[in-house]
């Protein structure tokens, strides 16, 4: 999960928009990691940050469901994906920040709950209730 | 003790062995870059407003002979698959909060091609499907019976498949683009005051039920 956080939030922050806007057809930037869309730009963000938000817990066949990968994402963005795509999660979480989620990343903590009760237990309990709506749309 | 070491050893390799001759061969093995096609899917009877106990069906079909998108000089025999499936995202459009709710609750479901299941995460915002292999497609038939007044928008998920049974490397996603001429758009922006992005603006298709 922070793995794969990490890899899209450094690559959007390295190479931001990089590459030609535009379906791949047309000679636009392919970047398929893992269920990414094949244009550079989708649901008004570029590729990297729309495949760590284009998470759908209703689909049963994404062989990385189990992984949350856009799950920091969402704590820290102030954007309701559901608003925007009804197969999303609902996220009425906002401003977290990297920072709390890697604090909260301690050596004891070796599951999802586990990561989501430390770091709502480092940061008294804010939007504790949306928190843990989103850790269970995301399958935890 | 060397002899007992080796036995150990040579245990440990049968175990292994047996286990490796077992694999399914009806099984698939994913990968990541498998490949990419488009689906399309239409909301039936095309109304702007419907009366609760009304069905409104959805219908899909997809060709087993398909071009991959990022090849597309790739053409594809993609039949005999372990499965296709995707999801429907139920949004209730509340008018006050000025935000989509999750809205499964509204509504029954219906199959009659195919099937429908409840989505063993997040049940509450739609249900999972899964298409019915046929001779020369796949297909999809489902419905949602309205219980509820209220405006509603509905999301067909991209698709995705495990690939081909005994194939590996054939796993596939799919594009899924909801072709009704009219998805409403209307009653979306009036719900939330804002329009959906051009992702949204592909897949979903709003109502109301009086």
């Amino acid at each position: 999960m922070w793995g794969n956080h990490c890899k899209y939030i450094f690559t959007n922050r390295h190479y931001g928009n990089g590459g030609a806007i535009g379906s791949f057809l047309d000679g636009g930037f392919t970047a398929r990691l893992q269920g990414t869309d094949w244009e550079n730009q989708a649901n008004g963000l570029n590729a990297y940050l729309n495949a760590i938000e284009n998470f759908n817990p209703i689909d049963p066949f994404d062989a990385h469901r189990w992984i949350p990968q856009g799950l920091p994402y969402d704590l820290i963005d102030n954007r309701n994906d559901f608003n925007f795509n009804f197969n999303l999660p609902v996220d009425n979480v906002f401003g977290y920040t990297n920072q709390q989620c890697f604090d909260a990343l301690q050596s004891d903590v070796r599951s999802i709950p586990a990561f989501r009760d430390r770091l709502l237990q480092q940061n008294e309990n804010n939007q504790a209730a949306n928190v843990t709506d989103l850790f269970f749309r995301y399958g935890y | 003790m060397v002899i007992k070491f080796i036995r150990f050893g040579l245990l440990i390799t049968t175990i292994q062995f047996i286990l490796g001759a077992s694999c399914n061969k009806d099984n698939s093995r994913p990968c990541r870059n498998g490949y990419s096609f488009d689906a399309t899917s239409i909301w039936n009877p095309e109304k702007q407003t419907y009366t609760v106990g009304d069905t409104i069906i959805l219908s899909s079909e997809i060709s087993k002979t398909l071009n991959d998108l990022v090849n597309p000089s790739l053409v594809i025999n993609y039949s005999n698959t372990i499965a296709i499936g995707g999801g429907i995202g139920i949004g209730y459009l509340d008018t006050i909060t000025r935000t989509a709710l999750p809205g499964r609750n509204y509504f029954d479901l219906v199959t009659v091609i195919g099937s429908l299941t409840e989505s063993s995460v997040a049940p509450d915002q739609g249900p999972a499907f899964i298409y019915k292999e046929t001779l020369d497609k796949y297909e999809l038939k489902v419905g949602l019976i309205c219980k509820q007044k209220g405006i509603y928008g509905l999301s067909v998920s991209n698709l995705k498949s495990p690939g081909i049974r005994g194939k590996n490397c054939t796993n596939a996603d799919f594009s899924m683009t909801v072709t009704n001429p009219d998805k409403h758009i209307s009653l979306y922006q009036y719900a939330l005051g804002f329009l959906p992005d051009a992702d949204g603006m592909k897949r979903i298709y709003c109502f109301r039920v009086q």
